[in-house]
């Protein structure tokens, strides 16, 4: 019997289960950045811990540099700094953003034009950009740059929380709270801000993505975190000078920017998938 | 359509506007001093030479009216100088935009160029090896930072393979092949950067599309599937597309700050960078306003074009 | 099997659909078989779940990707359309099979003129050229009762109200004069003023054309009103099939029977609860074993739990049940319907 094009036989696909990866990713990086310094037997400003330039070996994972400092030491140090300062940034972004959103949505008029147009207009200026701008007048200081940071990213996020709260408030069950005679900013908080979670996962984690790039790109430039601190930005600087003793410099700090960017972007498109799916019926 | 233009172009100047406003504030609001940053020190200078420098750059005027007077001097083509190096602003930014200007012009028309057929051929046929292999490419290319690409390609062709130059600039007008000789890793950096968040975009708003009702009735007109591609699914993603063209359009101009400053381009992304390591906040703002009309007046163009192909677009018209 | 004088149109034998579920699929269509003859007016009646729809689209293959047609065969103009390739597949569509869609707010591209949209689907299938093929269309447009057509060519979908882009769907399906048009649930998304004159306009282009239409409905009066004959769906299969006035005046199948019975028409008596099927119908994934109609059936026995019904024929009219509703005419030298299969 002849096989029919249009006539199958055979398995279907599974879903696949990237999110877990993503996540597991993610969770190690964290881990080892923050407790890792506590357990590893070299420091991070220790010159001399070995030779310079070494390559990857038993002694020292990731090698050392020109001064002999061990890179895994580095490396850890300086991801706790960009952990920090990304997880700290994207939660101002998130509770700046979510309160500046939820405003415009909630009472309309003429606040949500103004709050809106200070949006466009901080919109207007690419980040990168206004962070030149943020630093030259603030200096980067590790606080300083979160805040800088958190404040670049909020205006994003604000105009996607008042778009889905504007939704909400549109939706059914909001209507009928209000019929029942309660305020707006009453319903917003007790029914739509749950409803709101979904949004705020999936841009909180487009937005540790965002900060971490903002932040080593402006290491690298220059302009982020200053010696002695170290972030991973910093390190690529650092290793770019001295690509010709050591590939190794460059390639280490590369590999873990991009995986944990990666797990980042991979998890926020999964997370992405479901909520949509959550809200489809 | 003239309406609607008319109202988009006063919607952009005042945008632009109201961003000029919040750079001047950010800079003048703030804790370190220019007049100081000039002088290179912080501590030890005589406070009366301070005052009579600051009082000079007319720093001791209530923000408003130094706001007023930077934007006529703005109007008249005057837009001050450097604190660095008291050359008129206008004429820095004169001398380096066009390098900036080609930079950027190339790496979109790169990005278009390879975005289109890639994401065309993620989505020819849903869920073939291609899609998923473009999909991948699309969100690791992503998750790789503009300075790491522009560190990759430098440190694989120059440093390594020796092909190309790492570093440096040449006019157009002296040498035009190795102007493009220079131009290729910049611009390359900046569209592989640039290009996984086209693609990303469209392939999205075409498998949005491709569920949309008209797609079924055009299949069932016996449409083959390039045809139902181009003339209904890419049609009707047209709009998006070219709005996040637009974007990224702003995303490159942030972009040349990196670009220029490892690929060593004069152009006014580096500009910006060392005006800000400077703190010389007379270029700084002048660039950055420059950059933000640039980039509005972009998003002005797009959003006629789309009121050209869409007609929903004019018609319904609001901005969210 | 249903005897006639001439070869079918369009014959369908045994179509089996399969639909994704959490883990793993399941039979949605599970055996559907019917012949069609040409210029003949045949509804497919079905509640959600039914499986009607599913149907439709597999005669065109056009179901979404993750559904699959599991087995089955369908004759039109004596090819198996199941055996095309992609390419022929698309030469038939829209020549000989074409397809009238449930909403037409989205049906037509917002982006394309109305005119664009009828001249692109007369080239795909001729080699007219774009002046002759707009000419064609203003006839097309004209024939549909769209007034001052040659105007709304430059339309946009945006500019024409639901019943006009519904006749434009219709202008665009029989532009191509095919054999047989699927009209979806046609109707379903307009006012019931305009549902009327597009069933009356699509009545009459049919009739002068010749095209034999299948009408997929959930809607008995609307099929009636239109259709010759009927078959109703349940549960992924056809449980019965008759010419309209008899399956009105004598249905047989119990479902079909309680439908009827619980539709409100202008002399139902109001003063009496109105009778209602208890229960859901059964969704893909839940279909039991045996008769699927067990669980909502007035008299369901053993028999009715334990074996599946087969559709038999009888006079003209089939039916997929043991025990029948036969009025007492009927039951003289018939044969009831299947009997149990022995174990």
């Amino acid at each position: 019997m002849t096989k029919k094009p249009a006539v199958e036989n055979g398995p279907l696909s599974k879903p696949a289960r990237r999110i877990s990866f993503g996540i597991i990713v993610l969770a190690v990086t964290a881990l080892t950045c923050l407790l890792g310094p506590l357990l590893w037997h070299f420091e991070a400003t220790q010159i001399g811990a070995g030779l310079p330039f070494l390559g990857p070996g038993i002694e020292h994972p990731f090698g050392t540099d020109d001064l002999g400092r061990d890179q895994l030491a580095r490396l850890m140090v300086g991801g706790r700094i960009t952990v920090i300062v990304a997880t700290g940034s994207a939660l101002i972004s998130i509770l700046i953003g979510v309160i500046w959103g939820v405003l415009a949505a909630a009472r309309r008029g003429w606040m949500d034009e103004v709050l809106m147009r200070t949006a466009d207009a901080f919109m207007a200026i690419p980040q990168i950009v206004f962070a030149l701008v943020f630093v030259a007048a603030f200096g980067s200081s590790i606080l300083t740059l979160t805040f800088i940071i958190g404040v670049l990213l909020a205006p994003t996020t604000a105009r996607i929380v008042r778009s889905v709260a504007m939704s909400e408030l549109s939706a059914d069950y909001a209507v009928a709270a209000r019929a029942c005679g309660l305020g707006r900013m009453r319903v917003m908080a007790t029914e739509i801000l749950p409803n709101l979670l979904p949004t705020v996962r999936v841009q909180a984690t487009i937005n540790v993505a965002a900060a971490i790039i903002l932040e080593a790109t402006l290491s690298f430039i220059g302009l982020g975190i200053q010696p002695p601190d170290a972030s991973w930005g910093t390190l690529l600087l650092q290793g770019y000078g001295k690509f010709y003793n050591s590939a190794w410099l460059v390639l280490v700090p590369t590999i873990w920017i991009v995986v944990t960017i990666w797990a980042l972007t991979a998890t926020s498109e999964s997370l992405h998938g479901r909520s949509r799916r959550e809200t489809a019926t | 359509m003239g309406r609607f233009i008319v109202t988009r172009l006063a919607w952009s100047a005042m945008i632009i506007v109201a961003s000029s406003i919040l750079v001047f504030l950010v800079l003048r609001v703030l804790p370190s001093d220019p007049v100081l940053a000039r002088l290179g020190a912080s501590t030890g200078v005589d406070p009366e030479v301070i005052a009579r420098l600051r009082a000079e750059a007319g720093l001791d005027d209530p923000i408003i009216s130094q706001y007023l007077s930077w934007l006529g001097g703005v109007l008249h083509g005057d837009l001050g100088s450097s604190y660095a190096s008291q050359i008129p602003v206008a004429q820095i930014i004169a001398e380096r935009l066009p390098v900036t200007l080609e930079l950027t012009f190339l790496a979109m028309l790169t990005v278009v160029l390879v975005s289109i057929p890639l994401a065309l051929a993620a989505v020819f046929r849903g869920r073939s090896i291609a899609d998923k292999a473009i999909g991948f490419l699309t969100s690791l290319g992503i998750s790789v930072p503009l300075f790491v690409v522009s560190l990759i390609l430098i440190l694989v062709f120059a440093s390594t393979l020796g092909w190309l130059p790492s570093r440096g600039y040449v006019p157009l007008t002296e040498d035009p092949v190795q102007n493009l000789k220079l131009m290729i890793l910049p611009v390359a950096s900046l569209a592989f950067a640039a290009s996984p968040l086209l693609i990303r975009h469209m392939r999205e708003s075409m498998s949005e599309a491709e569920s949309e009702p008209y797609v079924r009735t055009a299949v069932g007109k016996g449409a083959v599937r390039a045809r139902v591609l181009l003339q209904h699914i890419l049609r009707s993603s047209l709009v998006p597309t070219l709005t996040m063209l637009g974007l990224i359009v702003g995303y490159t101009l942030a972009g040349t700050v990196v670009a220029e400053y490892v690929f060593g381009l004069p152009g006014i992304g580096s500009l910006a960078l060392e005006a800000a390591l400077k703190r010389d906040y007379a270029v700084l703002q002048s660039v950055v306003i420059l950059i933000v009309f640039m980039f509005v007046i972009t998003t002005l163009i797009v959003d006629i074009v789309n009121g050209l192909i869409d007609p929903r677009v004019r018609v319904g018209g609001q901005r969210d | 099997m249903n005897t006639s004088t001439s070869d079918p149109l369009l014959s369908v034998r045994d179509l089996q659909i399969g639909v994704p579920l959490d883990h793993g699929e399941t039979m949605a269509v599970r055996g559907v078989s019917f012949d069609l003859q040409p210029g003949a007016r045949l509804g497919l009646v079905g509640e959600s779940g039914s499986g009607k729809s599913l149907t439709a689209l597999a005669l065109m293959r056009m179901l979404p990707p993750s559904v699959r047609i599991r087995a089955g065969e369908v004759m039109l103009n004596g090819r198996d359309l199941m055996t095309l390739t992609p390419r022929q597949m698309c030469e038939v569509r829209g020549s000989e099979i074409a397809m009238i869609y449930q909403n037409p707010m989205a049906a037509l591209n917002p982006v394309l003129t109305i005119g664009d949209q009828l001249v692109e689907g007369l080239r795909i299938h001729s080699s007219m050229s774009r002046s002759t093929a707009r000419k064609r269309a203003v006839e097309l447009l004209g024939d549909v009762g769209i007034p001052d057509p040659g105007n709304r060519m430059e339309s946009h979908p945006y500019q024409l109200s639901g019943g006009m882009r519904q006749r434009v769907v219709i202008a665009m399906a029989l532009s191509c004069e095919p054999s047989v048009i699927i009209a979806d649930e046609p109707t379903t998304a307009l006012d019931v003023t305009t549902q009327a004159r597009i069933l009356a306009l699509l009545r009459q282009l049919v009739s002068s054309h010749g095209t034999a239409v299948i009408l997929i409905s959930h809607d008995l009066e609307v099929a009636a009103e239109f259709c010759d004959e009927i078959q109703v769906m349940y549960a992924g299969r056809i449980v019965e099939r008759s010419p309209s006035a008899d399956l009105f005046a004598n249905p047989r199948h119990p479902y079909t029977k309680a439908l009827l019975e619980s539709s409100c028409v202008l002399t139902t008596d109001l003063t009496r609860p109105i009778p209602v099927i208890p229960g859901q119908p059964p969704q893909p994934g839940s279909f039991p074993a045996g008769c699927a109609f067990q669980a909502r059936c007035t008299q369901a026995r053993e028999t009715c739990i334990d074996h599946d019904p087969v559709l038999e024929w009888d006079h003209g009219r089939a039916v997929a049940c043991y025990f029948p509703h036969l009025e007492p005419s009927e039951l003289a030298g018939s044969v009831a319907g299947g009997r149990p299969l022995d174990d």
